[in-house]
């Protein structure tokens, strides 16, 4: 390969990896019409009035556990509730379901990021790892206020445990 | 997220597939290369032909920005990608063994697989050593086995350890990796 | 195609490096995982093991890893392994690069040589077990995807290697 080439090869690769300094976090960013999980559970917390919470699962997984103070996307007409609506399911939510509810009201109309999962994984029961630093550990303390106030367990992984795993993930 | 295109619990034929197709891609560069030929390694730290670090760092610098970016762009699942897990321990006593090994030999086990299928005979020696040495440490291993499972991190990464996002160390490992090569191309004009 | 005589020169380490990072890539994005080399040996010595002392097997933390779903004989990383002598093979074939001999300097005598080679495999095999990888499935897979492991066995086996290299000096001058 000429110097030429090589010079050019560097610096794209110096450029892109320079991006990703910027870029931060390796998880997308949000949509503009995406609420995160930890978000949710804060307003929730704080009690923010003219909010409304919608799940768009069905009728028995509703009864069989929802978020707290969430209401039934079929049962409910969302028209007059509040200024924020925020749409649910298990995963995320299709964009779809956001822009008929956009259409049917005024309000501002926001998707759960990762839906009930996120929910679980990240609010319910966060994980701190065993061998956190001490900051890490001081950042997962809100973390925890938040799980235990809606009722959830904030974990602490042994890092060991993942030893433990399936033999066909194992790499070399 | 639609990649992996086979996690976990895929079909085994299909996976098994990939790795057919993945492994003739791996051999195929790795011989292109040269890493195929034992005095080609051994020369990576003899300072002569610095090959084996260029081949390396620009394989791992080029994986790594692109599940970096797929993965920021929502293409690629990190969660489902697994991450080789971490023993500080036995990884460094394990590194101390293997590097002494790669200079006995001359290969490593990839290398010495490329080196046998094209009619290198020593090669050939060194498949048979680590497969003799799997068995051997296979049926010792027992009475080592609080050490080799001690010091268990699991699967964590370097953003993790040292606090800081993950792009932030994916730019600190491409700004090692130019300078390494800057450093490599100089050694080996020295070389000449 | 036919093999021209004289053997065609190496690639450019850097286009065979990125050309390799992107198999890598693929691996991860098809299966979620990276490349391997040692767990191929490992998996099937567990097996010849199983076979012959099923006890033995079971007891030994290496081998009882290798014994469940799907069994030994249908590890990933040994059909991978295959791939690899077979793409090694086609490289070398189409370059004229394809010939039976024993690899060494000219002041090591052949049956030295191939002792080496199998000693320095016995000591790579018992290391990668250790590390849990060798130079693909830790220094190259662990560290694309910057696991502290993979960081952690290469930095330490390049170390080694540098050191191991000037010890055994008069090997391979």
């Amino acid at each position: 390969m000429s110097l030429r080439a090589r010079s050019v090869l560097a610096f794209a690769t110096f450029a892109i990896g320079g991006l990703a300094a910027v870029a931060g976090s390796s998880q997308p960013p949000l949509a503009g019409d995406e609420v995160a999980a930890v978000d949710l559970a804060g307003w929730l917390r704080e009690r923010r009035e003219k909010l409304c919470v919608l799940d768009a699962r069905s009728a028995d997984a509703f009864d069989a556990g929802h978020l707290p103070g969430a209401r039934r996307l079929a049962d409910s007409a969302a028209s007059d509730d509040g200024d924020t609506v925020v749409v649910y399911a298990d995963r995320d939510v299709d964009a779809g379901v956001a822009d008929a509810l956009r259409r049917q009201s005024a309000a501002r109309v926001l998707r759960l990021h990762g839906g009930l999962r996120a929910w679980n994984d990240e609010v319910l029961f966060p994980v701190l790892r065993g061998d956190a630093s001490a900051g890490q550990r001081q950042r997962f303390e809100a973390r925890a206020a938040l799980s235990r106030y809606f009722g959830g367990t904030p974990r602490q992984l042994d890092p060991g445990e993942a030893a433990g795993r399936t033999r066909s993930r194992r790499g070399c | 997220m639609s990649a992996p295109l086979l996690p976990e619990g895929a079909p085994l034929a299909a996976t098994l597939a990939a790795a057919l197709v993945l492994g003739v891609g791996f051999g195929f560069a790795l011989e292109r290369a040269g890493l195929g030929s034992a005095r080609k390694v051994v020369a990576q730290f003899y300072w002569r032909d610095l090959a084996v670090l260029k081949v390396l760092f620009s394989a791992l610098v080029t994986a790594m920005l692109g599940v970096f970016w797929l993965s920021r762009f929502g293409l690629l699942d990190l969660a489902a990608v697994h991450v080789p897990e971490t023993f500080v321990g036995p990884q460094l006593a394990g590194g101390v063994l293997f590097g002494a090994g790669l200079i006995v030999a001359g290969l490593c086990p990839g290398t010495a697989c490329v080196s046998a299928a094209t009619g290198r005979i020593d090669g050939v020696f060194v498949l048979l050593g680590i497969f003799s040495g799997m068995f051997l440490t296979g049926l010792i291993l027992r009475k080592f086995e609080r050490f080799y499972t001690s010091t268990a991190h699991g699967a964590w990464i370097l953003p993790e350890l040292f606090d800081v996002p993950y792009g932030a160390v994916v730019a600190a490992v491409v700004v090692l990796a130019l300078a390494a090569f800057a450093v490599a191309e100089r050694i080996e004009r020295g070389a000449r | 195609m036919s093999a021209p005589r004289t053997p065609r020169a190496y690639a450019d380490p850097y286009v065979a490096g990125v050309a390799l990072g992107l198999v890598l890539l693929a691996a991860f994005v098809l299966v979620g995982r990276g490349l391997g080399a040692s767990g191929a040996f490992a998996s099937t010595a567990a097996g010849t093991v199983a076979l012959v002392a099923p006890d033995q097997a079971a007891a030994s933390p290496l081998f009882a890893h290798y014994l469940g779903e799907p069994g030994p004989w249908l590890e990933w990383l040994s059909v991978e392994l295959i791939g690899v002598a077979i793409g090694a093979w086609l490289s070398a074939k189409l370059a004229g690069r394809v010939r039976v001999e024993i690899e060494r300097p000219e002041t090591l005598a052949p049956a030295r040589r191939l002792a080496l080679a199998f000693g320095g495999g016995v000591m790579m095999a018992a290391g990668a077990v250790l590390a849990r990888g060798c130079t693909s499935g830790q220094a190259l897979t662990g560290g694309a995807l910057l696991g502290v492991g993979g960081w952690l066995f290469l930095g330490v086996a390049f170390a080694a290697a540098y050191v191991f290299a000037s010890l055994l000096r008069k090997v391979w001058s």
